[in-house]
């Protein structure tokens, strides 16, 4: 009997496991919880971030560039997120890829002002991530794993995504 | 003590779905394509030439040097889109792709071409990194409904090619292997 109870026990963690998965939003892909290699990049101010300095919190960690399209077009949802965002246990980080300061200001100043982004002025930091292409999110998890990869622009702003960085926030050990 | 055998099924079922499908050889399907568009249910694939004007207006824009665009002017650019609407990954490989015209097999310029010639011209960091990114992935599993493109670069020869595209759908141990052949791809010109 208690074969029959395990073998019934681990089906339903396996069919919970399968409802999870696809439950998630469509193109977040789960990651393996591979630990993010510590990287420090800095903005067109000067001012440093080291990845490290953000354990304890999640991480949204962002690729883009003023030339693709699909950035462009995500940018005033993103600078939505992390106003809404902005007292949460997560940092938003920005990475542009291989611009300079002029390109990248211009860019935001036009799309959205108050958003910030970090410079990987010679694009070295991106091709080390591999995005699969631009614009690409990470979601580094507090204890700095990889747990989470958003392909593309998504509509942060529709019910299933705020579901899923809701879920993430909430997240016990 | 028994274990009611529906269980046991299902659970190997779940567990390792390959004992009860067994691999085999993936299935072949050779299409050609109308003009330069692909779409079936699993899959689309779009080639878009490029004239040269619009190839320097784009790398104008992202200020990229007169001697990186007068480069990039005299090659043929064809932009790539290749998307998996399937639900399963789609496994793409550049090399596996072939490209010929009237003469023969065509060859593209490859990533260590550019890497090689732009070390030569003396082209800075960032607009490499920045042409990089426009080009083709050279290999990627695409997940189910994910998209990607870029830019394929061949020598302009004036000859038409033929583009056969190779891309592989499916599970581990069960694939599907679509060659989709474009003909007379041409180079696009600017307009006189």
């Amino acid at each position: 009997m208690n074969t029959l109870k395990m073998l019934t026990t681990l089906i339903l963690v396996l069919a919970a496991n399968f409802t999870m998965a696809e439950s998630l939003p469509i193109k977040i892909i789960p990651l393996d919880k591979s630990e993010a290699a510590n990287f420090s990049i800095d903005d067109y101010d000067g001012r440093q971030y080291e990845l490290k300095s953000s354990r304890g919190k999640w991480v949204f960690l962002h690729f883009w560039a003023s030339w693709c399209g699909p950035c462009r077009k995500e940018m005033p949802l993103l600078y939505k997120l992390q106003k809404q965002l902005k007292d949460k246990n997560i940092d938003f980080i920005l990475i542009n890829t291989a611009e300079n300061e002029d390109t990248i200001f211009e860019f935001l100043g036009s799309v959205a002002p108050d958003l910030h982004s970090y410079m990987d002025r010679d694009g070295e930091l991106t091709e080390i991530w591999q995005p699969r292409g631009l614009p690409t999110t990470f979601f580094i998890d507090p204890k700095g794993r990889k747990r989470y990869l958003a392909l593309g622009g998504r509509p942060w702003d529709k019910p299933e995504y705020q579901a899923l960085i809701q879920s993430m926030l909430d997240e016990k050990d | 003590m028994r274990v009611a055998p529906h269980l046991v099924c299902l659970f190997i079922a779940l567990s390792c779905p390959s004992a009860i499908s067994q691999a085999s050889d993936p299935h072949v399907e050779t299409i050609a394509a109308k003009g330069n568009r692909f779409e079936n249910k699993f899959l689309r694939i779009r080639m878009a030439p490029r004239t040269p004007n619009q190839i320097a207006a784009f790398y104008e824009a992202r200020g990229f040097p007169g001697f990186a665009i007068n480069e990039l002017r005299n090659v043929c650019f064809i932009t790539v889109g290749v998307g998996n609407k399937s639900n399963n990954k789609l496994y793409h490989d550049l090399s596996q792709w072939e490209f010929t015209d009237s003469m023969g097999p065509v060859k593209r310029y490859l990533r260590t071409h550019w890497k090689q010639r732009w070390n030569e011209l003396g082209l800075e960091k960032r607009f490499q990194s920045t042409f990089r990114w426009t080009l083709m992935p050279e290999k990627l599993d695409f997940y189910p409904q994910e998209g990607e493109g870029g830019n394929i670069i061949f020598p302009r020869t004036g000859r038409p090619v033929t583009i056969k595209a190779v891309v592989r759908i499916g599970t581990l141990d069960r694939q599907t292997i679509y060659n989709v052949i474009f003909n007379d791809v041409k180079c696009a010109e600017d307009a006189k």
